[in-house]
């Protein structure tokens, strides 16, 4: 076999081998460490661009681990959508990669950041892995990696109460992960196979089996738990906010993106369209509650007074965007929401990256510490704009690209109401993030008043405070600034993303 | 009706485990419900599952609990009440802000609805032993008749786990060493400076316990390395005998004591060691794969003579991987969570 035919392999293989090495090459020097970190995830990221590249002149690549024959071995499968997906985590995990040092060396202690790059590297392995495969079983194999991996590294925030939510969260996502499990056997038990594609043409016959029935039910409720879909969302503000910062962006760009895209794969590669339309009502229950999971976000994050978690709940509602427009499943609709997985991890990622750099400089997470900021990170704090107006829906954002082609499809499907819902979660997004815009250019920072003030003091505080200028460290604020970059680019040239995901949504809809 | 009496006991089982209050019975008692599960997998004739069972959930499960629980108290907090009293009466609960009746309440239907959907699956379920299962005649058609021929490896589980797939073994061994790495990170402390997990004087008194050991750790140790060798013609392999080798370091420590900190700083460097290279083996095989031409995994275009040939020494190469990176892994996962003396 040759190194083009070895691809799809690598890409998964270069960072779990680079998992397993750092904690020994570590040892003579860190610096090592971290130069494999970065060079391992954009290895990943270039293969995952040329397998992309590969499907797009030559279809569907299907590799044969151990050299089995599917069904009997396991089958890496990249397709347009996997080989889509396979380049916004690969991507997003090589720019948080290159950004990570300064902020993991402030936030996790001296001696823990081997094992911490290491067990970053099995997350990213993990979720690679589960974009790849084409065997239901071998998926249930990266989810728990990439879930265990994420267990430990939200714990090692800084707070105690990392604990509790990484707890919460392993409790809930092992419940998920056993649903999972337990809808696999089933599948198992009902067709004898585990390769998704043979699952494809087994289980048609089989619709009406109760088996069947209740696997699907199992995995669809198993990952709407690790989706974080309302109302299993519980676990995620607190995910999110007591994790080390890396890992906030890391999980926020991707994580939601990864489970997704195997619910879109669960519905409409292993099962197919029509299951999901007459079979069961599963369209229509996600579409009820991706519309409470938009609305019931952006109020929540209204509410916020952590910047963190604001971007948490901010999040529980992007993930009903996505999930909204699974359900509706029309072309546009499936346009808009596959376009939002690589929109959404942008903005995300710029806004965390943004949050990152100024927990860094003033270790501070409220957003009332981001006050005055626009003079003294202005870069930073340019970034922040456009992540947070991509949020918002502004048009020549990324943010816009995706509302619109979901409002179309709404539309399109005659569901009026979901237009007018989309605006009025973009009106309270635009509420909660003007707020936090408006701090950083137009207050001042608060003035910390000493007990001693004199009359002279109380007036020179009155007057605006000149800060210097004092912008996050160049390896932070380029990675952050090339997300915020991409999604004006994206924004202003959407052809390129929505090329890509046309053909994903034929082969998904079957059109 | 043996298989009657055997669901019997595991649901009995379970209610205690819940009920107990006391944290160390209810370890015990998840042992033995692994041991009667060791059982069950017997009567199903899963030789190889029920060898796990005992090794991985009878037995090191138990002991790592206890680990665990040496660092915090033993009795269960927050519950006035038993498990049934709740169940009788509601209106008992304590209330705290985050338990309302009506919150158990709910988690009592989701559980029950949970219930009913599982036993809703059952109705359409093959026959318990069907022949014509789609289980049975589909892929496992040539498991069973074609993985000599096509493996060199006599007992299939072992054809299957360890080629056919391969990979998903690969990747449970990831998540062994991931749960190795999770335990360095979180609760490493930086200075150990006494690892006794038991006092010394109080185990010199147990000179039973440590002539039993003694005599019995070298056995042990090398039926793990039997188990390991002989996981291709029968029940066993890398991840059972890593388990038990593992074990027997635990007993050693357990007995003995590791009073010395030197002796501690060993284990530790060598456990470090380990973790990764076991897992680094059998991804390492792979990639010998890929270099002799083959995919990955692919054992039989390994250069070391006949394809059946290289297909057994494969398997025996990434067996030993596992073997080594699970061991480690136990021994690093019990030294961390065991309480250290300050």
């Amino acid at each position: 076999m040759t190194l083009t035919e070895s691809l799809p392999i690598l890409v998964i293989i270069i960072p779990l081998i680079s998992a397993i090495i750092i904690p020994l090459i570590g040892r003579i020097d860190k610096s090592i460490a971290f130069a494999f970190v970065i060079s391992a995830n954009f290895l990943s990221f270039i293969i995952s661009i040329s397998l992309l590249n590969t499907v797009m002149e030559t279809g569907r690549i299907s590799y044969w681990l151990g050299g089995w024959e599917p069904p009997w071995g396991i089958e890496y499968v990249v397709d347009y959508l996997s080989g889509f997906v396979l380049v916004i985590v690969s991507f997003i995990a090589f720019i948080i990669s290159v950004y990570a040092k300064k902020s993991v060396e402030m936030e996790v202690e001296g001696e823990k950041i081997l094992p911490f790059y290491s067990i970053y590297m099995l997350l990213v392995t993990g979720f690679m892995g589960m974009i790849i495969t084409g065997d239901i079983f071998n998926l249930y194999v990266f989810i728990e990696i990439s879930a265990l991996a994420g267990y430990a590294l939200i714990a090692i925030g800084k707070k105690r109460a990392a604990l509790i939510a990484s707890y919460n969260y392993l409790v809930l996502g092992t419940i998920g992960a056993t649903f999972i499990l337990l809808g696999i056997g089933y599948l198992y038990m009902a067709t004898g196979t585990l390769n998704m594609a043979d699952l494809r043409e087994r289980l048609p016959m089989l619709y009406d089996s109760k088996v069947v029935l209740t696997a699907f039910a199992f995995i669809t409720v198993g990952l709407s738990l690790k989706l974080a879909l309302f109302p299993f969302h519980i676990w995620l503000p607190n995910v999110y906010n007591h994790a080390p910062s890396v890992v906030s962006a890391l999980m926020a760009a991707t994580s939601a993106k990864v489970i997704a895209y195997v619910l879109v794969r669960i519905m409409f590669s292993v099962f197919t369209m029509k299951f999901d339309l007459e079979v069961v009502p599963v369209t229509k229950i996600l579409l009820f509650l991706s519309v409470i999971a938009i609305i019931a976000g952006s109020v929540l994050a209204i509410a916020q007074t952590n910047i963190k978690r604001m971007l948490a709940y901010s999040s529980i509602g992007q993930i009903g965007y996505i999930v909204l427009g699974i359900a509706i499943s029309n072309q546009l609709s499936m346009t808009g929401s596959l376009i939002h997985l690589l929109n959404h991890a942008l903005m995300k990622g710029t806004l965390f990256l943004v949050v990152g750099a100024v927990v860094y400089k003033t270790g501070m997470e409220d957003i009332s510490s981001l006050k005055g900021m626009g003079k003294k990170m202005p870069f930073t704090m340019a970034a922040f704009t456009i992540g947070a107006l991509s949020m918002i829906g502004v048009p020549l954002t990324v943010g816009f690209v995706s509302k619109w082609y979901l409002a179309l499809g709404a539309l399109k499907a005659g569901m009026w109401f979901l237009v007018f819902i989309i605006l009025v979660s973009s009106l309270l997004n635009a509420v909660y993030f003007w707020r936090v815009i408006e701090g950083i250019y137009f207050h001042q920072k608060p003035k910390v008043r000493s007990q001693k003030s004199t009359t002279k003091d109380s007036i020179e505080s009155l007057k605006p405070e000149i800060q210097n200028q004092d912008d996050a460290p160049v390896g932070m604020l380029i990675p952050t600034l090339i997300l915020a970059g991409l999604c004006i680019v994206f924004g202003i040239a959407a052809f390129i993303p929505v090329s890509v995901v046309t053909p994903i949504v034929n082969m998904l809809l079957e059109v | 009706m043996i298989d009657l009496m055997l669901l019997l006991f595991l649901v009995v089982c379970a209610i205690a485990a819940v009920s107990m209050k006391d944290l160390l019975s209810t370890t015990i008692i998840l042992g033995v419900y692994s041991l009667i599960m060791t059982v069950v997998w017997t009567r199903l004739n899963a030789v190889d599952v029920a060898f796990t069972e005992a090794s991985v959930g009878a037995g090191i499960t138990t002991v790592l609990i206890i680990a665990a629980l040496s660092r915090t108290k033993r009795e269960e907090e927050g519950q006035e009440y038993g498990m049934w009293s709740k169940l009788l009466n509601p209106q008992d609960l304590k209330l705290t802000d985050k338990q309302s009746p009506l919150l158990w309440l709910t988690s009592l239907f989701i559980v029950l609805i949970t219930g009913a959907v599982l036993i809703y699956g059952t109705i359409d379920m093959p026959d318990f032993g069907d022949p014509d299962a789609p289980a049975n005649i589909h892929l496992a058609k040539r498991f069973i008749e074609e993985s000599y021929e096509e493996t060199g490896v006599p007992n299939f589980v072992t054809a299957i786990l360890a080629s056919y797939r391969g990979y998903d073994t690969l990747g449970e061994t990831t998540v062994i060493f991931t749960a190795g790495i999770s335990l360095i990170l979180l609760l490493r402390r930086k200075s150990y400076i006494c690892d006794t997990t038991i006092k010394e004087k109080e185990m010199k008194e147990h000179i039973v316990i440590r002539t039993i050991s003694r005599i019995l750790i070298p056995f042990v140790q090398l039926y793990a390395l039997y188990v390991i060798a002989h996981g291709e013609l029968s029940p066993g392999g890398g991840f059972q005998g890593g388990v038990i080798f593992g074990s027997s370091i635990i007993l050693y420590v357990i007995a003995f004591g590791l009073e010395e900190g030197r002796k501690v700083r060993i284990f530790r460097e060598m456990g470090d060691l380990l973790n990764s290279t076991g897992v680094l083996i059998y991804a390492g095989i792979g990639v010998l794969c890929l270099l002799a031409g083959g995919a990955y995994l692919e054992y039989d275009k390994l250069p070391l003579g006949s394809e059946k040939m290289a297909s057994s020494l494969g398997i025996y190469g990434i067996e030993i991987g596992v073997g080594i990176t699970v061991a480690a892994v136990m021994i690093t996962i019990f030294f961390i969570t065991a309480r250290h003396e300050r």
